[in-house]
């Protein structure tokens, strides 16, 4: 027969350990070693890296980025750093939101005018997105229901005493705290000084690249179910007027290479359920695939490098020519 | 399938058959694979005296993603449509379907008294008749249509005065818009919505025995209402029409099987088994929403739902805000709009809406702030089903705004 020991049994039935006391000599050696081990922590504290210390004034090459003065605004010398740890304490409850659309890090800068007698009259926010897809959503998400367009960066909104923009990745806001001050040459310098950023030139075009459909009337961003497909997320949507007057609705969705072949199969899964026509042609070195949608209408997609280009009209000559040009530029 | 329904169904496919290209399409298809079947309407119900007989699962277009999304629906025999003017480009997409669908008289849509501003975009009481009628006839403008079959006087009951709600039901500036509307025949059938947090009861108690309104639409689930059977029995039986929404209380789960039903289709089986309800209408994001809903029309409620639904409550019972109980609602001493905030919260959280949720909120004349730092929250006592009510205020807050800490 066997019988559990408890805890409880352990504690009561056996005996304290003797208690060890260590030899005066050992005790007077630990006690001389003392204010050397204070000196040293002493030394060390004198030579610390501020940036360890204080996350939120760091030097990182965002802050490099913000203009010391625009005309008659200028910066405040202390900046503000946000990273993933800590944006919470900037967007207070909003930062999941920032994190979840690919967040990296944000700065934030003061500037004051010489009649500003208290606080400055215009604050810089500049996030770094990671890349320019999700500057572009949060910019849509923040001021696409009320603001109006601006050219500012690659795709700018203007609201009642702010401006949104985005340059390649990096997603600015410009908050001024009283009616009427131009900001918008703030916003022009602090794009320019972007400019001159490592990851700015050239990215942001990317998003925006879309063969030559009309003149471009409108643009949004769909941040999932696209026309209600659950398949298709993070949609850059455009609008184009051709001359003739008609409206061309394109698009175009991010398709990492991983997931080329898996979304492919969803596409044609869920129109052959559907028993809808999905027809494949080749022009030049294009891949085309037709589909003949009884609710969207006649409508076409092209697989390309990195991404789906997805023209809502049938494939006429002016079509079949905007696209062929747009796969040369590559 | 009733005979009634059967043919009632039967024109409203024909009707979508109609569409350009639809029938040719599906023929053309290449063909190895045959489409699968597509579920439908199956049950039509008389909306009250208003001679609109509705879908038993209809359209709520305040995530409506494209046009093309309507026209699927109508293919799928759906022919009553909710939107509004403060439901971002819902109406204009609305309109797009209509310029393909040439068959305006096959379907019904229900607007609102509101402006395309972020929501809410409800028009106050006291506002001029004018204002009504530039409200539908902007409506109509984006809806490429001449008129509206129902509109709504909207989400009564979202201010806590009982008196100033009542005005707004009732007001004379409205009632005079939709007099002249009406005999322009621009509007057809005038409307009210509730989904609370205050008064709902009493607000569709007063619209239903005013004479003025020929439909209410009200949330509507299995969670709690007590006083709701009555107020339908009552418009029943003076033939106001009642539409059931917030049918899902709170979505929490989504095409999940719980207890051995599929949770919406016992979710709305539940509210479709009180014959005064026409119809409900819900809210569909995508194609998969579509179809999964649409399996759940002309069916009947069973063991098994009841068993899905009780595991609902029991998984969820104390975190759901029930939609119109508004039993906190004077427990706040700083007058906190706590059923209204987690509502939106709930819009964030469950329905993906976190756009919708964080204006909404942002537009409340007094936020959860002062809940951070609430010396003696009384609120939490107050919810009969036991919610933490201050500590949820407390996350909604968090969640919901966006304004940098001072």
């Amino acid at each position: 027969m066997t019988v559990a020991v408890t805890a409880a049994d352990r504690r009561g039935s056996a005996a304290p350990p003797p208690r060890r006391v260590a030899p005066v000599a050992v005790r007077l050696l630990l006690l001389a070693l003392l204010p050397l081990l204070v000196a040293l922590l002493y030394w060390r504290g004198q030579q610390y890296d501020p940036s360890l210390l204080d996350f939120k004034s760091g030097g990182s090459a965002l802050t490099a980025l913000l203009p010391r003065q625009v005309d008659l605004w200028q910066r405040e010398p202390t900046l503000r750093q946000f990273g993933k740890e800590n944006l919470y304490e900037y967007v207070n409850g909003h930062a999941e939101y920032f994190l979840g659309a690919g967040f990296r890090a944000l700065v934030v800068a003061e500037y004051r005018l010489p009649t500003d007698t208290r606080q400055p009259s215009l604050v810089v926010d500049l996030y770094d997105m990671g890349e320019p897809l999700s500057a572009f959503g949060v910019l849509m998400d923040e001021n696409g229901a009320t603001g109006r367009p601006v050219a500012v960066g690659d795709a700018g909104l203007q609201g009642e005493r702010s401006i949104g923009f985005i340059a390649g990745p990096y997603y600015v806001k410009l908050a001024a705290f009283a009616d009427h001050l131009p900001i918008e040459g703030v916003a022009q310098a602090v794009h320019q000084a972007l400019g001159k950023g490592p990851q700015a030139s050239g990215k942001a075009s990317l998003v925006f690249a879309f063969p030559e459909l009309g003149t471009v009337t409108a643009t949004r961003f769909v941040k999932e179910n696209y026309h209600g497909w659950r398949f298709l997320q993070r949609v850059v949507e455009r609008h184009f007027q051709r001359a003739d007057g008609t409206v061309i609705q394109a698009f175009r969705v991010p398709v990492a290479p991983q997931q080329k072949a898996d979304l492919e199969q969803q596409f044609l899964a869920f129109f052959r359920q559907e028993g809808t026509a999905v027809t494949e042609t080749k022009e030049a070195d294009l891949r085309i695939l037709q589909i003949a949608d009884r609710y969207e209408g006649d409508w076409l997609l092209v697989p390309l490098e990195g991404f789906w280009l997805g023209v809502f009209h049938p494939l006429d000559e002016d079509l079949r020519g905007a696209l062929q040009a747009f796969a040369r530029r590559g | 399938m009733r005979r009634r329904q059967f043919l009632q169904s039967s024109m409203v496919m024909a009707a979508g058959a109609a569409l350009p290209g639809l029938a040719g399409a599906r023929e053309s298809a290449p063909g190895s694979n045959q489409p699968a079947e597509k579920p439908q309407v199956k049950s039509y119900r008389k909306l009250g005296k208003t001679g609109i007989s509705m879908g038993d699962i209809s359209f709520g277009a305040g995530k409506l993603p494209s046009a093309a999304m309507i026209l699927r629906a109508i293919d799928q025999g759906m022919n009553y449509f909710d939107t509004a003017p403060d439901y971002g480009n819902s109406e204009t997409l609305i309109g797009e379907a209509l310029t393909r669908f040439k068959q305006r008289d096959k379907i019904h849509i229900a607007s609102k008294y509101c402006q395309p501003a972020p929501y809410p975009g409800h028009l106050s009481a006291g506002s001029a008749k004018a204002d009504y009628i530039a409200a539908v006839e902007g409506t109509l403008q984006r809806l490429h249509t001449d008129y509206l079959d129902v509109v709504f006087v909207h989400a009564i009951g979202e201010k806590g005065s009982l008196e100033e709600e009542r005005r707004r039901l009732l007001d004379d500036n409205m009632l005079a818009a939709t007099e002249e509307l009406k005999k322009a025949g621009k509007v057809r059938h005038l409307a009210v919505s509730s989904h609370g947090p205050n008064n709902l009861e009493p607000l569709l108690t007063a619209a239903v025995t005013s004479g003025h309104y020929d439909l209410v639409m009200t949330a509507f689930n299995f969670m709690k209402f007590p006083k709701l059977p009555d107020l339908i029995q009552t418009a029943a039986a003076r033939g106001v029409g009642v539409i059931a929404m917030k049918t899902l209380a709170g979505a929490k789960e989504s095409n999940a099987e719980v207890g051995g039903a599929v949770f919406e289709h016992a979710a709305f089986r539940w509210v479709l088994k009180h014959s005064q309800v026409a119809g409900l209408v819900v809210t569909i994001k995508t194609v998969d929403d579509l179809n999964l809903y649409l399996q759940a029309s002309g069916t009947l409620f069973t063991a098994a739902d009841q068993r899905a639904l009780d595991q609902y409550a029991a998984l969820h019972g104390q975190s759901y805000c029930r939609t119109g109980c508004g039993d906190c609602m004077t427990a706040c001493p700083q007058g906190v709009d706590i059923a209204n905030i987690l509502r939106y919260q709930m819009y964030f959280e469950d329905y993906g809406d976190e756009k919708r949720a964080m204006q909404s909120y942002a537009a409340l004349p007094r936020s959860a702030a002062p809940c951070l730092d609430c010396p003696a929250p009384t609120c939490t006592q107050a919810c009969e089903h036991g919610l933490p009510v201050a500590g949820k205020l407390q996350a909604a807050h968090r969640t919901l705004t966006f304004a940098p800490v001072a």
